[in-house]
């Protein structure tokens, strides 16, 4: 049974789609239900976009990410070499505000935290940024 | 992604966007640089079909707010600045512009991105597109 797949590559805005594919194609692989694997889709992308908007300034570097069951839910890890940066320290945004009246941008983490269940970061010891996402499947 | 443009008349002129495919960061760009296309030529009432945009994530929805901005007669953030400039910048008007922009048949998983995001309440979304038109 499929329980673990990794994708490795350097990544500009253009693989976003082939991002997507790959969450979708390893979490569907382990029977994760339809309404999951689309949380994990958004989340990852969400993840994605700010390592490369963020992380790497808009240029191409590479990112690893990796999807693997534990127990009844599916953990997607991301990995980057961009600057240390630990995302689940931004604060939420004020989604209250009127449109006119709120900042640009900044929904990304927001958006991870509202569709999955577990979100850790951690720099790892070779100094790389690792982004962990657990979200509950039925299987 | 790519659009289709149609123009009706209606009690205003309606103009109907469709953005076609999925809207990220690697395009956003292109739904703002269209829409101020539209504006500049004249648009002034704009129906954005979202009918076959399966995807849509964050940074679709600071498209989304530069093209209120933008029909509302404001000037969203250059991106050629980065992000940061979009980040950075501090509302403070109080116009209500939404009643330029309103949205059609937004798939599901675009809706509850709006929803997600507080931005679902921001916008008319319509299911039927002569109401919508209409709804001008």
């Amino acid at each position: 049974m499929h329980t673990e797949s990794t994708l490795r590559i350097t990544a500009e805005f253009r693989d976003l789609a082939r991002i997507r594919r790959f969450v979708h194609d390893a979490a569907t692989a382990l029977r994760c239900d339809p309404s999951a694997v689309e949380d994990l889709i958004l989340a990852v992308d969400e993840a994605a976009t700010n390592i490369i908007v963020h992380g790497y300034q808009c240029q191409p570097g590479p990112i690893e990410i990796e999807v693997r069951q534990i127990g009844d839910s599916v953990m997607v890890r991301l990995r980057d070499q961009a600057p240390l940066f630990d995302p689940t320290l931004v604060p939420p945004p004020n989604i209250e505000l009127p449109l006119e009246q709120r900042p640009f941008g900044g929904m990304g983490i927001h958006m991870i935290r509202q569709v999955v269940d577990e979100l850790f970061y951690c720099a790892t010891p070779d100094g790389a940024n690792e982004l962990t996402l657990l979200k509950a499947c039925r299987m | 992604m790519h659009f289709t443009v149609e123009t009706l008349q209606a009690r205003v002129p309606v103009t109907i966007l469709g953005l076609h495919g999925n809207l990220d960061a690697s395009n956003f760009e292109e739904a703002i640089a269209k829409t101020r296309d539209l504006y500049n030529a004249g648009t002034r009432y704009l129906l954005l079909d979202l009918s076959d945009m399966p995807f849509m994530g964050s940074s679709g929805l600071v498209a989304l707010h530069s093209i209120v901005l933008l029909m509302g007669s404001e000037e969203p953030p250059d991106p050629e600045f980065g992000w940061q400039a979009f980040h950075d910048i501090d509302r403070s008007s109080d116009a209500g512009p939404s009643q330029f922009v309103k949205l059609l048949s937004p798939h599901p998983k675009v809706e509850r991105t709006l929803r997600i995001a507080g931005m679902i309440d921001v916008f008319e979304v319509h299911t039927d597109r002569e109401a919508a038109i209409a709804a001008f």
